[in-house]
């Protein structure tokens, strides 16, 4: 646009300027479009992490499996003798396991023809005619066992403890004969899964997987397994990840998130109130504010410590219930109460605050209206606004519950992680606990155990999940009437 | 009030007319008193974690072989061979965060940008509660996938030969995830404190909704941005299950994040749930890690709680 360019109209030197100007404008706006998108994009990034969580979960929830005994079914079940045996079998075992020339010679040489010889003379022949007997006696395949022996060799190969546990559950002369060898299988042969494929790859890649197994495990047991099923949820808890069941940390989340409310939504709800409502704005009171939100940031790993400190070890004997006259009290205090109270303390803050929140959204109309018609702070408090805050104190209440059943640091130094099969009978028993559950399957190095683990952070998930969406519901809806 | 209701007030003496001087009523100060007994039992909770932590701490620096100067400044971590140098802990507690925080403050800012700039209203109450869902999942639901999905990928990307299988990285990145909701959140709410007057008048001097967003919204809310990046580092530093399953058993002075090492909270998990007597140094060991793991937090949360008075000075 300078004017001593004589090479250069002033009017093609304006346009000039336009075109870079509308130049520059597109690339502003092409830069804002795209801008626009990556911002778009990095949600998606974030919605994106939570699915591939959930899939990666689903992935190992089933899948084809191969299945092998750890102990040998030879083993296990007794040899018979020859005396045993019926005549036809004694008979049939003769004709098939003895040289030709010796067949034809036994008639000659013990008086009588096979056929015509009674039973002690057959087992005669037996234990003299067929060089090499162990092998045919002792492998009767256990599937043809009859019922009742079968409970007995479960009952010999059992702990009786586990024995007792079963028949609890359903007497196993009651039980049917498929039942029994299923419970055979899973409980003395210790049937367990040798490989195993993921959930996705076996959906899709189903035949190839099955000519694999055919090619590799010849005869072998196999079957598309489910890990997450009804059984699996309510069963007990065992050392082996085909059997084992949730029912045991769930019973022990239940009872923990249980405490934990009792303690924590009485005292966290009044404190709420108390800082709201009464609270002159002093150093005293804004102290406790202040510590308020420091404890919501303190590591739930910090509150493990402390409970561990006190509640397990200062307080052992209250936490254990041997000063409360329990019988056979566990030896120390790693128990339900002490998790509940730890857990309690650490959701406190949570509740406090929500509840301080819903109060704070009160109109201070309603305060005032009843005031001024000579009600009590307390009447106002406990008859007007308490009322009008009960859904964003409950959001509070919803999301401490879901918390306490998700956290899993302070657990894990409270309950020890103890292998615990026995179900807890009240607050002063050892506990696991769902989230305990899937840190410790996940912890061990087989495959399996990812698999039950998978199941169980289904079970955890849905359930944390659905409070959350509850607790996130209401506080929108609220959010529209305020 | 101590009027009789058949008695037509003009009929009653002076003397018994109820009295209208405040009187104290003793219902509303016990209650009163109840109510601030809960509100201190906060307090009590502070003071049982510092006693706790304090008292084995001061337990475990007057044992004899035990330094402060060592604690602090060696960089060998083994009670079994009375070697305590916090240095491999802590180190391994920053990688991990400081790699969550690479991955979250990029994802949760843009995040909280959309949200709070771009996104319509229905948008956003469609998209905002799934990133609240977020929050809610477990933490040891992260750290399953960290073990059994990120660390895969991580070692066929980068080779096996180079990536330990349990590692920093993995952990670190995950732990990016888990922290990114409450960074977007925080982040959005300081983004959403900024006045309309700012966008209204950037807007209307020709500036594209970007420009806006990055030239004037974003730095308004820089100090809002800052606590909820403090924040993220604390809750990524005080994250337990995530480094406990994915990150390695065993302390590990390095700054390589594909090798295994153990955090603060890692290793106050992993001893706490062996086979523990109270009076071994294993015991009181993790609460002199405690401690310091404790001061750091409440270091970063009072800083973050700094600049969000600040911001909230400003406008």
């Amino acid at each position: 646009m300078t004017p001593d360019t004589p090479t250069q109209t002033p009017d093609s030197q304006l346009a000039g300027a336009h075109l870079q100007a509308d130049r520059a404008i597109r690339n502003r706006l092409r830069a804002a479009a795209g801008g626009r998108f990556i911002l778009f994009l990095s949600l998606v990034l974030a919605l994106l992490v939570l699915i591939a969580l959930i899939l990666n979960v689903v992935d190992q929830l089933g899948g084809y499996v191969v299945y092998g005994y750890r102990i040998d079914p030879k083993s296990v079940v007794p040899a018979v003798t020859p005396e045993d045996l019926s005549e036809t079998e004694l008979r049939d075992m003769i004709l098939n396991n003895t040289p030709q020339y010796r067949l034809e010679a036994i008639p000659e040489d013990y008086g009588v023809p096979l056929d015509e010889m009674d039973k002690d003379l057959l087992v005669e022949v037996v234990y003299a005619e067929i060089p090499d007997l162990d092998p045919l006696l002792g492998g009767r395949p256990f599937t043809e066992l009859p019922d009742d022996e079968l409970i007995t060799l479960i009952q010999q190969n059992i702990t009786t403890a586990r024995f007792d546990q079963l028949d609890e559950e359903e007497p196993l002369a009651q039980r049917s004969r498929a039942e029994l060898i299923d419970l055979f299988e899973t409980e003395v042969l210790e049937e367990r899964v040798v490989f195993s494929w993921r959930l996705f790859d076996s959906l899709l890649n189903g035949p190839a997987i099955l000519e694999a197994i055919a090619r590799e495990y010849p005869g072998q047991q196999h079957e598309l397994r489910w890990w997450l099923t009804p059984e699996f949820v309510v069963s007990a808890q065992t050392t082996r990840a085909e059997t084992t069941g949730l029912r045991t940390a769930i019973l022990g989340s239940v009872l923990i998130a249980i405490i934990t409310i009792l303690f924590a939504m009485p005292i966290g709800i009044a404190a709420g109130v108390y800082l709201e409502e009464f609270a002159a704005p002093n150093r005293v009171n804004q102290f406790l504010q202040a510590n308020i939100y420091n404890l919501s940031g303190v590591p739930t790993i910090i509150y493990g410590l402390m409970g561990l400190a006190i509640f397990v070890r200062a307080l052992g004997d209250l936490t254990n219930g041997s000063m409360f006259g329990v019988t056979n009290p566990p030896p120390n205090g790693r128990t339900i109460i002490s998790a509940g109270l730890t857990m309690g303390l650490l959701v406190m803050p949570l509740i406090i605050i929500n509840t301080q929140e819903a109060i704070r959204a009160v109109p201070q109309s309603i305060r005032d209206g009843a005031l001024a018609i000579g009600a009590t702070y307390w009447q106002t408090v406990w008859y007007h606004v308490l009322p009008m805050a009960i859904p964003g104190i409950l959001t509070g209440v919803i999301l401490a519950v879901s918390r306490a059943i998700g956290e899993t640091a302070p657990l894990v130094v409270i309950g020890a992680a103890a292998y615990i099969s026995v179900d807890p009978s009240g607050p002063f028993s050892s506990f696991t606990a769902l989230p305990i559950q899937i840190w410790s399957w996940t912890a061990l190095p087989e495959q399996t155990f990812r698999n039950v683990a998978a199941a169980a952070i289904i079970v955890l998930l849905s359930v944390v999940i659905l409070f959350n969406l509850a607790a996130i519901l209401l506080r929108n809806r609220l959010r529209k009437q305020m | 009030m101590t009027a009789s209701t058949t008695d037509l007030p003009i009929l009653t003496p002076l003397k018994k007319q109820a009295s209208l001087k405040r009187r104290a009523r003793r219902n509303e100060v016990a209650i009163r008193g109840a109510l601030f007994v809960c509100a201190a039992i906060s307090i009590g909770t502070t003071l049982a974690i510092l006693y706790t932590l304090l008292s084995e701490a001061i337990h475990f620096f007057t044992a004899p072989g035990v330094t402060l100067a060592e604690f602090f400044f060696t960089t060998t971590w083994a009670p079994e061979f009375e070697a305590y140098g916090i240095l491999p802990l802590v180190t391994a507690t920053f990688i991990t965060s400081v790699i969550a925080v690479i991955v979250a403050l990029p994802v949760g800012l843009a995040a909280a940008i959309y949200l709070s700039e771009y996104a319509s209203p229905r948008a956003r109450g469609f998209l905002k509660p799934i990133l609240e869902l977020l929050v809610g999942v477990p933490t040891v639901v992260f750290g399953y996938f960290a073990l059994t999905f990120v660390t895969p990928v991580i070692r066929q990307i980068f080779g096996e030969d180079n990536v330990q299988f349990y590692n920093m990285a993995s952990a670190g990145l995950v732990l990016g995830f888990a922290v990114l909701p409450i960074i977007a959140s925080m982040s959005e709410d300081a983004l959403n404190a900024v006045p309309r007057a700012l966008r209204e008048a950037s807007l209307g001097l020709g500036a594209t909704k970007l420009e806006t967003s990055l030239k004037i919204v974003v730095p308004a809310a820089l100090s809002g941005i800052a606590a909820a990046v403090i924040v993220g580092v604390s809750r990524a530093m005080g994250e337990t299950m995530i480094v406990l399953l994915a990150a390695g058993a065993g302390p590990n002075f390095t700054f390589n994040p594909f090798q295994s090492a153990e955090t603060m909270t890692g290793h106050i998990a992993r001893i706490s749930t062996g086979d523990l007597s109270y009076e071994s140094m294993d015991y009181i060991s993790l609460f002199a890690i405690g401690l310091v793991l404790f001061l750091m937090t409440l270091g970063l949360n009072l800083i973050s709680r700094w600049f969000v008075r600040r911001f909230r000075e400003v406008y």
